[in-house]
């Protein structure tokens, strides 16, 4: 009985695998290396971005300087003037360097941020090609 | 039954061992598995696009967990295994969106007429096969699909969709009387 079935479900048909759905997964496998590539970046990004935060924020309480924010922002009434007076006496007592590197860091993340999703997209588009 | 030139214990170890460093043993892989699977996957969900999707899937699984499969493994069953895992989650999306079963729920208590050999001794064609597999509760399908088709042995299948022995065996026999239920309502054999 056993074998009289094996032979009747031997009678199912079978497709070929359309080229395009080979290539596609070829495809859609080559960029989950790309992918991995991109979050790896992105998480190293992120964590360098949140140090030199970090970093800035402590030089900041070092020099007093970030003091000079707060006390324009706890007055009712900040003044435009009064906020670039503080901004520029913060950015005075920062290293310029530790500025560039948070600066170049948030452009990066914001660009890889970017990237993953596009690499999202086009990780739809694979499934539905 | 089994794919050609399927590779044996020995070569999918092997294979599995150089997944993680060569790149061009995923394509061998894809190459070797891709048309059983797509058969597979094309019964199962009776979709020749929903196979497509899940065959990439699973594919991609296998490419993104390639360093943390057992080198030692049933490459073979491994990719059933996923497949098949897709497709049931596939089934159960269908259900809620549809709000309704794909097939009718075989009860456990359904009792269907006892498949013997001359109860099917009609010359079963293709078209009616495949329409009474299209009928039948996906897992059963997938069980009789595994067993009938794909030559898978008992306990491979248990291992494949981790449950008992027993229970195996009391699928198959029960997927077998639907089966025939099915194919005796369309040769009105009783």
């Amino acid at each position: 009985m056993d074998k009289f079935l094996i032979n009747a479900f031997k009678m199912l048909p079978s497709r070929k695998v359309p080229d395009e759905l080979h290539a596609s997964i070829m495809r859609a496998a080559m960029f989950q290396r790309s992918w991995r590539y991109a979050r790896i970046l992105t998480l190293v990004l992120g964590v360098m971005f949140v140090l030199t935060l970090w970093n800035l924020y402590s030089r900041s309480v070092e020099t007093e300087s970030i003091f000079t924010i707060r006390t324009v922002f706890d007055t009712w009434d900040p003044t435009f003037d009064s906020i670039v007076d503080s901004l520029r006496t913060l950015f005075e007592n920062l290293p310029v360097q530790a500025i560039m590197i948070m600066a170049f860091n948030f452009v990066a993340l914001v660009f890889m941020m970017f990237v993953l999703n596009s690499f999202n997209r086009i990780q739809e588009q694979f499934r539905l090609s | 039954m089994l794919p050609q030139n399927s590779p044996n214990h020995h070569e999918n170890t092997e294979l599995l061992s150089r997944i993680a460093t060569d790149e061009h043993v995923f394509e061998e892989i894809v190459r070797t598995y891709e048309k059983p699977l797509y058969n597979h996957l094309i019964r199962l969900t009776g979709n020749v696009d929903e196979a497509g999707d899940l065959l990439q899937k699973t594919f991609i699984r296998l490419y993104n967990w390639r360093d943390r499969i057992e080198k030692d493994g049933n490459l073979k069953n491994w990719l059933y295994k996923v497949s098949t895992n897709l497709a049931y989650d596939f089934f159960r999306k269908k259900k809620r969106e549809n709000l309704a079963p794909l097939n009718d729920q075989a009860d456990d208590e359904t009792i269907y007429p006892e498949l013997t050999y001359s109860s099917l001794e009609h010359d079963i064609s293709v078209i009616d096969l495949e329409n009474a597999l299209r009928e039948i509760e996906p897992h059963y399908k997938n069980i009789l699909l595994l067993y009938y088709r794909e030559g898978f042995s008992y306990e491979e299948i248990a291992h494949l969709l981790e449950i008992p022995l027993n229970t195996v065996k009391t699928h198959i026999r029960r997927a077998k009387q639907a089966l025939a239920a099915l194919l005796n309502e369309t040769y009105g054999t009783n």
